[in-house]
């Protein structure tokens, strides 16, 4: 990505810090950092081999990550995971998780980024309340919200339809995004902007061909931040919704160990299954992610 | 082509006391080179700001090529700015930010090709117009500026100190560029600095500006020749003009400078100018260049000791310390060695200064204008 | 909640038209959203006693029938009360070789109204056999018919619901089939009409309107009444005077303190239009669904379970528990503190330094281990918690196979009769895992945009490793660090998943910090108001964190600029 390097005071080197000079400093320093490496993967080689293992066999007290038989037998029961009326629930769900996450970061740049573009940019009465509003809307306990939110939902006939949730997760996600755009926004010299109104352009293009093109490093921060919300929820989108068929994937990787049933096998698999596509979009993204997410914070 | 007019424009913030610009009424002729001169904070980027349409105006009208522009959105006043950082935009190469204002004017692709390879040409851009700003040194982001500006063949452009980010000698370089751009392009040009130099080097006239007030509007000539007052002798030319405060008093039918170490009898033609203000505390104003030392026989207005020297090569300043709390800085030429330690008998050529009033009203302007003419 | 104030505006005699118009709109806004909240809550009540009282009514008539059908057979079904819409007697065959029922037929039946039964009599049929099957099996499981299999609603018309019920026919101790009543209710006017709020809301208009001749201080006065007046008068009607007080006092303070903010910003919307574009899509979203269920919600803690207002009976029952309620409120409020502390220690504290060691510039394989070490940020938080109670668990758990292995006891962690220390700890380990990414990821991004002039600078002072990390790295991380930590506080004081899917607050609910809490009051105990009261409480304490962080550390300013 080509954008962002603009000559802010902010795009600076890395600072360097002197290394030690001894090869032994270097080694301990890959001592530390390979065994912190591996406790931090070590759960996710565990799954791994759960996934793998025939059943649920993999739940065994053995310390050793690779399966002692790999079977993907896991991974086929959730994949091929059907209703009793012969519905292809996974097939379903993983639609309704796609569209409704990739709807939901449509949505959620949409609204954070034009929000953002306003609190950084104009001075109105409402300015400094709604900025308060969105810091102090991160500490509403998500239980509070429940009941109202379905009542709401229900008046607004978007209970049980997809749109309904994505609406709720794009919400969800704006204050965050808000505030990490607005910060990055805030490093955009105004210049450019002004050199841009006497070139001819109008507010929006201003926005549009100037400052979002500027700031892709957090827009992506952004995109990945409403996407993960949607992706990975599964309380609201069980509460809201009736039919399993209208379910997202989380709700029935969670029913595998939920108060019925623990199929530890199938839960491994299915976890892998849907921690995919964001780890995926977190590799992507995860030097925006650096950059993106703190240089509202630092300025200068 | 235009004209810019402005009649008593008046910008004032909210919530501040004094005005940012205050009454500033200035025409700008089609075609005219106008430098827009003070320190900082003086109100001269925001009177060109509000030339180009970014500040509001709050008082006053501001009318580009005969239409009153007050309420005018920038980009429906013809005009084309420079900003002192360059503003240009990192995401597009040369050639897309040359072409960006005319893309939103919905200009035909072929004549925006046309343009852009033009104006890249006139700057010598033409191997860069591929490349992004970050990837340009000071100087071409300079030129890429201004050839932002040049594509859109405006009434009129705007320069704000567009060439405060770059090294002396690229100033030097692009001050020659821009005097020979306005002489090829013959348009209309307002320029802000905070530069005397280049003020005096660029304009066809200058307008200098102090806390809000237009303080003098005139040629380069007019305005270094016969400032209008105390501030504005005082902030062109290099060195700074020397000011002595004291007194004037009759001897006879003559009248006489009296103060700090100086004495200086008035010619005739200034004593007439200064008479109402005869037994009055003013200000006597010597530039350095109309300074000398001494020799045989010239009246001396004061004698001190060399305290610090500047040696340019061609000419020489030397501090000199007529008294306590008196420098004058003196004019010599290149070739006499001045040291410090020395004693310099210091002589004013003839007619060749300045006397502000209290308020520091140049008592003297006519009279010098008057001697310039019979020169 | 303060407000930029917008250009001077005099008010009294002479303010402008719009200006008077704005403080009328937001006297109204404010009437409209407490009353027309508490008017939701009333008519919510309103509704489902109603049901109750219907269904107390249809079931009596179906449990009556059954045991005349028991008696008399299914001719019993021609003699139903008058307001019975249709009868349906279901037989049953018994059960086959299988356990499956077999043999059940619609025996008898008595459609009076067409209207409230479907076309079809083929899925009508389907239907009671299927429910008949369904009753048969919560007989023979000795269970009571679950609520929602004996009564349904059907809505008929905006006027009329049909309400039914099913009985199980018990013959000589064994199931011998079911009857199914339908009646046509229509529903009871509203307490409150609709059309009262609109008159309040007019009213409200009018008063702010002449709120805005009153200059001064008096003025917030002026609004206070405006809203107070009309919100109380919409409940005027209702036969609970704490209806018409309570809204009524909030209503005053809210419009005292709210409606000139509210007003500047109607006002800006007509001074700068275009401003308000960029602002509204995203406020609309908030408004309607964060800041409105929330204020539902603030009111919800104000009732209690059967709808009826209780004043602060839920805030006391919570602040001040019975001496043998454990773990109660101030234990659970300690356990919360004590796991944000320590949580967001931990993350800080292995955060910035595995960001410290990964900014050394010449470290090979830097790219590899930052992207494996964000992993955790990337797994879905309740998986994370699986997966980690699946690592606590005492058998095939890989915490106790690590412990074998050296030779130490192995720990019941997690499971029955396990200690508060354990479970706490295995909460702990679980939430320090997913959590230091984040605090790592923003350290990296600060750190990169020190210039390195500064640490040359300490060089040249003569500063050791430490000191230069303590004068130079240290006070530049903050700008970053602090609002982190916020947020870090925050997020860990409401992270419900993984205590509810790790320890599950064992034992006896210990380790159940207070978001946990209020959701066991909602779930389990089915007690909306006591779980809001909670949640109240809960954003109280982090409000009161947050402010005192701020004011310490001034973390926001700047922001606002």
């Amino acid at each position: 990505m080509n954008t962002g390097d603009y000559e802010a005071p902010a795009v600076t080197k890395p600072a360097k810090i002197k290394s030690g000079k001894s090869p032994w400093g270097s080694i301990a320093t890959h001592a530390v950092l390979g065994f912190v490496t591996l406790v931090t993967m070590y759960p996710l080689l565990i799954v791994l081999r759960i996934a793998l293992s025939p059943g649920d066999s993999g739940m065994s007290p053995s310390l050793n990550p690779i399966p002692r038989e790999i079977s993907f037998d896991n991974f086929v029961a959730v994949v091929t995971n059907s209703s009793p009326q012969g519905d292809w629930l996974f097939g379903r769900q993983l639609l309704n998780s796609a569209v409704i996450s990739i709807a939901t970061t449509v949505l959620g740049i949409f609204l954070a980024t034009t929000a953002a573009y306003a609190f950084s940019r104009f001075r109105f009465p409402g300015r400094k309340a709604g900025l308060m509003a969105f810091l102090v809307s991160q500490m509403f306990p998500g239980v509070l919200m429940m009941v109202p939110l379905y009542l709401i939902l229900e008046a607004l006939g978007l209970l049980n339809a997809s749109f309904g949730l994505v609406v709720v997760y794009a919400t969800i996600a704006i204050p965050f995004c808000v505030w990490m755009l607005k910060g990055y926004f805030d490093t955009i010299p105004k210049d450019l902007e002004e050199s841009a109104i006497m070139d001819g352009a109008s507010q929006f293009t201003i926005f549009w061909r100037i400052i979002l093109p500027l700031s892709m490093p957090a827009v992506a921060v952004t995109a990945l931040f409403s996407f993960m919300t949607a992706w990975n929820e599964f309380v609201l989108a069980f509460t809201f919704m009736e039919e399993p068929t209208a379910f997202t994937l989380p709700v029935t990787v969670y029913s595998y160990v939920g108060e019925q049933s623990v199929e530890w096998g199938k839960f491994a698999a299915a976890s892998i299954i849907v921690s995919i596509p964001i780890m995926a979009l977190f590799f992507a993204l995860q030097k925006n992610l650096v950059g993106g997410l703190t240089s509202g914070g630092v300025k200068g | 082509m235009a004209e810019v007019v402005l009649d008593r424009v008046t910008k004032r913030y909210p919530g501040a006391v004094e005005p940012a610009v205050n009454e500033v009424n200035l025409t700008i002729n089609d075609g005219e080179f106008v430098v827009l001169v003070g320190p900082s904070g003086c109100g001269k980027s925001t009177t060109l700001r509000m030339i180009a349409g970014l500040e509001e105006i709050t008082g006053g009208t501001m009318s580009i090529g005969g239409r009153v522009v007050n309420d005018v959105a920038p980009r429906d006043r013809d005009i084309a700015m420079v900003f002192q950082s360059y503003a240009l935009y990192p995401h597009m190469t040369v050639a897309e930010n040359m072409a960006f204002g005319l893309k939103l004017r919905k200009m035909p692709k072929a004549e925006i090709a046309k343009r852009v390879q033009g104006a890249a040409e006139m700057l010598g851009l033409t191997e860069y117009l591929a490349r992004k700003p970050k990837a340009l040194s000071g100087g071409q982001r300079q030129r890429v500026a201004m050839g932002r500006a040049i594509v859109r063949q405006p009434s009129v452009f705007l320069f704000d100190e567009p060439l405060s980010n770059l090294d002396a000698k690229l100033r030097v370089q692009m001050r020659v560029q821009i005097a020979a751009l306005h002489r090829s392009l013959a348009t209309t040009m307002v320029y802000v600095t905070h530069d005397q130099v280049e003020a005096m080097t660029l304009a066809d006239r200058i307008a200098v500006m102090s806390m809000g007030y237009l303080q003098q509007y005139g040629t380069p000539m007019e305005v270094y020749r016969h400032p209008k007052n105390k501030f504005v002798a005082g902030f062109i030319g290099s060195p700074a003009m020397n000011f002595v405060p004291g007194k004037l008093s009759a001897r006879g039918d003559d009248l006489v400078f009296q103060g700090h170490g100086l004495e200086l009898l008035l010619p005739p033609a200034h004593a007439a100018a200064c008479a109402s203000a005869s037994g009055c505390e003013v200000t006597l104003g010597l530039r350095p260049q109309q300074l000398h030392a001494v020799s045989n026989g010239e009246a001396v207005v004061g004698t001190g000791e060399i305290t610090h020297t500047e040696n340019m090569g061609s000419e020489t300043f030397a501090h000199t310390r007529i008294d306590p709390d008196t420098t004058l800085v003196v004019r010599l030429p290149g070739d006499r060695l001045a040291t410090v330690g020395d004693t310099l008998a210091v002589g004013v050529e003839a007619n060749r200064f300045h006397v502000f009033d209290a308020d520091g009203v140049n008592l003297t302007r006519e009279t010098q204008r008057g001697s310039d003419a019979a020169a | 909640m303060s407000v930029d104030a917008g250009p001077a505006i005099q008010f009294g005699p002479r303010a402008p038209l719009y200006a008077r118009i704005s403080d009328a709109l937001a006297a109204a806004l404010v009437v409209g959203i407490v009353a027309g909240s508490v008017l939701g809550l009333t008519r919510y009540n309103d509704a489902r006693d109603h049901r109750r009282a219907v269904e107390t009514q249809v079931g009596a008539i179906a449990d009556d029938l059954a045991q005349r059908v028991a008696s008399a057979g299914p001719g019993a079904v021609e003699q139903v009360p008058d307001n019975v819409a249709a009868a349906y007697v279901v037989t049953s065959g018994g059960v086959d070789d299988f356990g499956i029922a077999v043999g059940s037929d619609v025996a008898a039946q008595n459609v009076r109204d067409k209207g409230v039964v479907n076309a079809d009599a083929g899925i009508v049929k389907q239907g009671l056999l299927n429910r008949s099957a369904e009753l048969q099996d919560y007989f023979d499981k000795k269970q009571e018919i679950p609520k929602d299999r004996r009564y349904s609603v059907v809505k008929l018309s905006d006027t009329d619901n049909a309400f039914s019920a099913t009985a199980q026919v018990v013959k000589d101790g064994k199931y011998d089939g079911m009857v199914h009543v339908v009646t046509r209710v229509p529903n009871p006017a509203p307490s409150t009409p609709t059309s009262q709020l609109l008159l309040m809301l007019l009213l409200s208009v009018i008063l702010g309107f002449a709120a805005s001749y009153v200059p001064g201080i008096k003025r917030r006065v002026a609004h206070g009444l405006a809203v107070a007046i009309p919100t109380g008068l919409t409940f005027m009607a209702q036969a609970d005077a704490a209806l018409v007080l309570w809204p009524g006092v909030v209503s005053l303070v809210l419009g005292g303190v709210a409606i000139s903010g509210i007003a500047s910003v109607f006002r800006g919307v007509r001074e700068q239009p275009r401003t308000y574009v960029y602002v509204v899509p995203a406020m609309i979203g908030m408004i309607v669904l964060v800041f409105v269920p929330f204020a539902m919600g603030v009111a919800i803690a104000f009732f209690s379970k059967d709808g009826d207002f209780t004043g602060l009976g839920n805030f006391q029952e919570i602040l001040n528990p019975s001496a043998t309620t454990h773990p109660n409120f101030y234990w659970t409020t300690s356990v919360t503190i004590l796991w944000t502390v320590l949580n967001v220690l931990l993350h800080v504290s292995l955060g910035v330094a595995l960001a410290l060691v990964l900014n050394r510039p010449k470290l090979r394989l830097k790219a590899m281990y930052r992207v494996l070490l964000i992993i955790p940020w990337a797994v879905p938080n309740y998986i994370t918690a699986l997966i980690w109670k699946s690592m606590f668990n005492q058998q095939y758990g890989a915490v106790n196979s690590l412990l074998d292995v050296l030779g130490i006891d192995q720990v019941n962690w997690i499971g029955p009769g396990s200690s508060f220390a354990s479970n706490f700890i295995a909460d702990l380990t679980t939430n320090t895992w997913l959590g230091f990414p984040f605090m790592m990821v923003v350290t990296l991004g600060a750190l990169q945009s020190i210039p390195k002039e500064l640490y040359e600078a300490a060089d040249i002072d003569g500063a050791g490793r430490w000191q230069r990390f303590r004068t130079v790295t240290l006070p530049l991380l903050k700008p970053a660090l602090i609002p982190a930590i916020i947020l870090g506080v925050v997020w860990t004081f409401n992270m419900f998943n993984v205590i509810y899917l790790v320890s599950g607050g064992a034992p006896e609910n210990e380790t159940n910090i207070l978001i946990t809490e209020a959701y066991y009051a909602f779930k389990v105990l089915n007690r909306f108001g006591l779980a809001a009261a909670y949640s109240l409480l809960i954003f109280v304490m982090l409000l009161l964190y947050g402010w005192m962080q701020n004011r310490i550390t001034r973390a926001t300013e700047g922001a606002f600029e």
